[in-house]
């Protein structure tokens, strides 16, 4: 580039960081108006640093801000007038005014309003580039403030482990929120990342030019060697973390007013043609928001789940021809289809082989699909964000949580991001994320690796969660699970189920049966009109299979079992169908019922199918954690004789 | 969500477990009114009526002639908050499973079962199903219990899936009002299933097949099961009927009836022959405390035979009248379940048939049933004779009773005719001699001695009672 053209993209520059405060001014204007939606966290201030990074970045790049992110958007995109109207809450917002000041996303960019949770997905992202082989990298943006949040080092581990072209750019502005940073943080920046083995660069924003030269340097890099980079950004805001909320000390701002870059390259350039400029701005933001105001608000829907189709079903008898232990039967469904569809990746602690996974289900995969089973560190969050990042990229990432009792570590994850991408990008995305995890005791194992947690994951909008049985082949509900899957779902394996043969062999006496959903319902239909209904899931079917045949045999009971695999979005019909003959509902469930799967489905068939109820009762464990004894907790889970002793005082109680 | 009603098929019948839709009273899509009929199904023993439990919209997708599950669905109603559902939310037909509300219960009794293996409970509690070829019941414990207890065979379960001790306690129920019904046996076959001969065609012509109405296929069941649960025997006793008709037609008493009448003097004289109003059990005569006489109908809507319950205690007048409404509703194919169970003793009248004799086969549950002939004439003879034939069980009774009982009966019959002696005075003479039994005079029998060519002539009698009757050779000595 000619010296010429230097100074005109220079210019240009300035001009750009010129237009981000302008907006930034209005958006406080608008702000104070009471014409916005929430809180605006405004970069003012900082405006090179986002300015510096878009130029640096090439098509096909990526960008992963966070709640602080106008400026990164402006620069990246300049899509003023869909910033306006998106803060503006109006439809013609770049995201429908689902998300808002945070919750950007268009064009290659994102953010999210959680501190360090971005970084895991950033990191996914950037992997799902690596894996491309174009040589693409992922931005992620983040604060000193971020610093303190740990999903954030596990990212930088497995970035720096696996060598993903991730360059995580920090602004440093010395404070998080109210709070200054001498007060919060621990020990050196950078050192943190040189801890990982990443190569770190600083830089700051009252030196543009320079800091123009360091960013594109540190992008190439990244690019080059396709290793991950950390680059820390020195720079100052100078107005408040969001609105009317700075205490900070009035001389200190003034001091950074007075140095502020743009500030003083007004001053500088103080000519016809900037103020010309200044005004097409001006005139820019004011259409923007003039059209904003015009534009309908955002628009009301009555969820974003599958809703059921409201008829009874169809039931076909259930006829299950392998005799295979479930673990086998997992294995041979995970292996078809990672030879029929090259997306689909596993991702989890100790799966790769030969130790082949905790309870074995991914056994030899590995050696099959070498670059394609991948073991992570001990970082539920950073592996279920990862495998979000890959998702939004197009892959089918299947992410294996040891225990289900671990699956809390990636909670954030799961109800912050995966769930809600969909949604609040007003459905630019889409996350097809498979986390499988076996959940259940019985096994002695005490009480953080016995639990069935679904309760506290039942009814996140925008997921799925389906329970595996021994009745329908989990083969079966993988494959249909593949082909159909475009949101995250989590899939509950029993711990006990993987030991357990699938066959059709019932109670005499008692028909097999299915609905026709894409997730089937399971009945155990008596030949003979039932006293009770019986919904259970999971490692509760076999349970309460024992049960019926008990309480027919001794107590002259009959009683129809309903198995759900997918208990959220949940189906009421087949369950309505049942309590219709029978009148009334047990409910049985491995895990603690306040609030719980069996709440929820009471709630539903009272109100959709008044009448028909005359009595319910819950088969729950008691309330405390499950002890490690192995003889008591086997008598405080729900068992066989759990259910009969139920079912007999329900009955009797009438 | 919307308010929808699913509309069940009641068990109208223990022994039902499918009935079949006959049609339908309602337009699909149309609001219906709570009671309102919706459709006609037909179970084992009568045609009954659904009505619609709440008001609504109907939804339905079964055709007159097909079979639904009792218990199952016949169709849905939408409650009048929702509107009904657009068509692509109602329960449609795949390709490989019946209409939807055909449940699969049905297409499995279709489908060949491959257990043909005797079956154990789990508590071993010996109780061994037969095989046969159709679905084994499964006992509970208490149901088993109670089987063993009253000597119950396992079979008479068969295809029931589940028994309780409530459904044994309702096949033993023979007490009660209404709700008793004899106890049913399918038809059961020695252990060794292999060894029954299949029906064999003959060779080389071509058939088509039509398979049997349900009503056929029941009565075939009761007929078969009673066939090999009792022995059978006949007895047939010649009663005149000159004068019994013609008094029968005249007097207003017996309304045109004389089944009626027949019935009438049945009910009361089956409490002198308890053997007749009983069934054979496992060694045992159990007697029926009620007198509940069915008679065989028959008439353009299939055999079904209505009771007249405890016909011992009603009058002539009372049982002519139900027999004649149970006419009318049998007619209008209105009759109900109640008036079809509960039966210990059959009579089954074809004498409007012309019927000289016949072997009228023993109802399942009871131990004879009485056939009534038509009027024959001895040649040259205006006096008129019928038939009365008894088939009787002979783990009961013996031939000597069955022909005293018909006898009585006869006897009870004829006395009617006295009532209206002076009625009939024209055509016998008041003071002239004539047999007591057939009411041929003296005269009459010298006419028929003259014709025939041999002897007829009257013989005097006396009776116990001290009363002196007379009584021709031929009713002295039967044929």
């Amino acid at each position: 580039m000619t010296v010429q053209q230097e100074a005109k993209v220079l210019s240009d520059l300035h001009m750009q960081a010129l237009l981000i405060r302008s907006v930034e001014q209005r958006l406080l204007e608008l702000f104070a108006q009471g014409k916005l939606s929430g809180t605006v966290h405004t970069c003012i201030g900082q405006e090179w640093s986002g300015v510096a990074v878009a130029a640096a970045l090439q098509e096909g790049d990526l960008l992963f801000s966070n709640h602080r992110c106008h400026g990164h958007y402006l620069a990246w995109t300049n899509d003023v007038e869909g910033l306006v109207a998106e803060l503006m809450g109006k439809q013609t917002g770049m995201c429908g005014g689902r998300g808002g000041s945070q919750h950007i996303c268009s064009q290659g960019f994102f953010s999210n309003g959680i501190q360090g949770g971005i970084a895991p997905v950033a990191a996914g992202l950037a992997f799902a580039q690596k894996r491309t082989g174009m040589p693409h990298i992922t931005v992620v943006c983040i604060g000193d403030g971020t610093l303190g949040e740990g999903v954030l080092y596990e990212a930088l581990n497995i970035a720096a482990k696996w060598e993903i072209p991730l360059c995580v750019v920090l602004e440093n502005n010395l404070y998080a929120q109210s709070t200054p940073q001498h007060l919060t943080l621990a020990g050196d920046i950078l050192a943190r990342a040189a801890a990982f083995g990443i190569k770190t660069a600083q830089g700051n924003t009252w030196q543009p030019e320079a800091l123009l030269v360091t960013v594109a340097e540190c992008v190439a890099y990244v690019r080059r060697q396709c290793v991950p980079l950390f680059l820390q950004i020195d720079t100052y805001r100078l107005r408040a973390h969001s609105k009317g909320d700075d205490d900070r000390d009035p001389q200190e701002v003034q001091a950074y007013c007075d140095k502020d870059p743009l500030t003083l390259f007004l001053r500088e350039h103080d000519s016809e043609d900037l103020a010309e400029v200044m005004a097409q701005h001006s005139a820019r933001i004011d259409m923007a928001v003039a059209c904003a105001e015009a534009a309908p608000d955002a628009e009301a829907i009555e969820t974003d789940d599958e809703v059921p189709v409201c008829a009874w079903p169809v039931w076909e008898r259930t006829r299950l021809t392998t005799s295979e232990r479930v673990v086998h039967v997992l294995h041979q469904a995970l292996q078809r289809n990672m030879r029929r569809d090259a997306r689909i990746l596993l991702l989890g602690e100790d799966i790769a082989g030969p130790y082949g996974g905790a309870f074995k289900v991914t056994q030899d995969l590995s050696q099959e699909f070498p670059e394609r089973v991948l073991n992570t560190p001990i970082s539920e969050a950073a592996l279920v964000g990862l495998s979000s990042g890959l998702a939004l990229q197009g892959w089918l990432p299947v992410a294996e949580i040891m225990f289900g009792d671990f699956l809390t570590l990636a909670f954030d994850q799961w109800l912050n991001h995966a769930a809600k991408f969909r949604y609040m990008y007003n459905e630019q995305v889409r996350v097809p994320l498979i986390v499988r995890t076996p959940m259940g005791g019985k096994r002695g194992y005490g009480p953080t690796h016995s639990q069935s947690l679904e309760k506290h994951f039942l009814g996140i909008p925008g997921t799925r969660m389906l329970a595996l049985h021994a009745r329908y082949d989990p083969g079966q509900v993988y494959d249909a699970l593949f082909e159909s899957i475009d949101r995250p779902t989590l899939v509950i394996e029993n711990k006990l189920l993987y030991g357990q043969r699938i066959t059709d062999d019932v109670p005499t006496g008692f028909v097999l049966e299915h609905s026709d959903e894409r997730f089937p319902t399971t009945r155990l239909r008596p030949e003979g009109p039932p006293d009770v209904t019986i919904l259970c899931y999971g490692g509760m079917l076999t349970e309460a299979e024992s049960a019926i045949d008990q309480l027919f045999e001794v107590h002259d009971l009959i009683c129809e079992v309903i198995c759900p695999l997918q208990l959220y979005p949940l189906n009421p019909w087949p369950l309505v169908e049942s309590i219709q003959r029978s009148g009334r509902l047990l409910v049985v469930e491995e895990g603690l019922s306040f609030a719980a799967f069996g709440a929820e489905v009471i709630a539903q068939v009272a109100e959709s199918a008044s009448g028909v109820l005359r009595q319910v009762q819950r088969v729950a464990p008691p309330r405390h954690p499950i002890p490690a004894c192995g003889p008591l907790e086997k008598a405080l889970l729900p068992g066989a004789p759990h259910i009969v002793k139920a079912v007999v005082e329900l009955v009797q109680h009438a | 969500m919307p308010k929808r009603t699913s509309v069940i098929i009641p068990r109208e019948n223990v022994n039902d477990a499918m009935v079949t839709l006959v049609n339908w009273c309602v337009e699909n899509g149309t609001f219906v009114e709570a009671e309102q009929a919706l459709a006609d199904v037909e179970g084992s023993k009568a045609v009954f009526t659904i009505s619609a439990p709440v008001a609504g919209v109907v939804q339905y997708t079964l055709s007159p002639g097909q079979e639904v599950e009792v218990g199952g669905v016949l169709c849905l109603i939408d409650g009048n908050e929702a509107l009904p559902p657009p068509a692509e939310a109602l329960p449609s037909q795949s390709e490989t499973t019946p209409a939807v509300t055909i449940p699969v219960s049905q297409s499995e009794a279709l489908r060949p079962v491959a257990e043909t293996m005797p079956v154990l409970t789990e508590a071993g509690n010996g109780i061994t199903a037969v095989s046969s070829g159709r679905r084994q019941p499964r006992f509970s414990q208490k149901a088993a219990a109670l089987l063993q207890q009253h000597g119950l065979a396992p079979e008479l379960f068969m295809g029931q899936g589940l028994v309780r001790v409530q459904e044994v306690l309702q096949r033993l129920e023979g007490h009660g009002p209404r709700t008793a019904s004899p106890p049913e046996a399918e038809l059961s076959w020695p252990a060794d299933a292999a060894s029954r001969p299949e029906p064999v065609a003959a060779l080389g012509v071509p058939v088509h097949t039509v398979p049997l109405a349900q009503h056929k296929h029941t009565e075939r069941r009761y007929l078969a099961s009673s066939f090999s649960n009792t022995l059978p025997s006949m007895v047939t006793v010649a009663v005149p009927t000159r004068g019994l008709r013609a008094a029968a037609a005249q007097s207003p008493k017996f309304s045109g009836s004389v089944t009626a009448l027949i019935l009438f003097e049945v009910a009361r004289l089956l409490h002198k022959y308890p053997a007749l109003n009983a069934f054979y059990a496992r060694g045992a005569m159990h007697v029926y405390e009620e007198i509940n006489i069915g008679f065989a109908v028959d008439a353009g809507h299939g055999l079904k035979v209505p009771v007249i319950h405890q016909a011992d205690t009603k009058s002539l007048q009372d049982i002519a009248s139900e027999m004649q409404e149970y006419l009318l509703n049998y007619l209008e194919n209105s009759l109900r379940v109640e008036s079809l169970v509960g039966g210990t003793f059959t009579i089954t009248d074809l004498s409007s048939e012309g019927v000289f004799t016949f072997s009228p086969l023993i109802n399942q549950g009871q131990s004879a049933i009485l056939g009534v002939g038509g009027e024959f004439f001895l040649p040259n003879s205006p006096a008129g004779l019928f038939n009365l034939i008894l088939s009787f069980d002979h783990q009961l009774a013996e031939g000597r009773q069955a022909a005293q009982f018909l006898q009585d009966l006869a006897y009870r019959l004829q006395a009617y005719s006295a009532v209206f002696k002076s009625d009939m005075s024209h055509e016998v003479g008041a003071e002239e001699l004539h047999c007591a039994r057939c009411l041929a005079s003296l005269r009459q029998l010298q006419r028929l001695g003259t014709v025939q060519q041999e002897e007829h002539f009257l013989v005097q009698t006396v009776q116990p009672d001290g009363r002196h009757e007379y009584r021709c050779n031929t009713c002295l000595q039967g044929w």
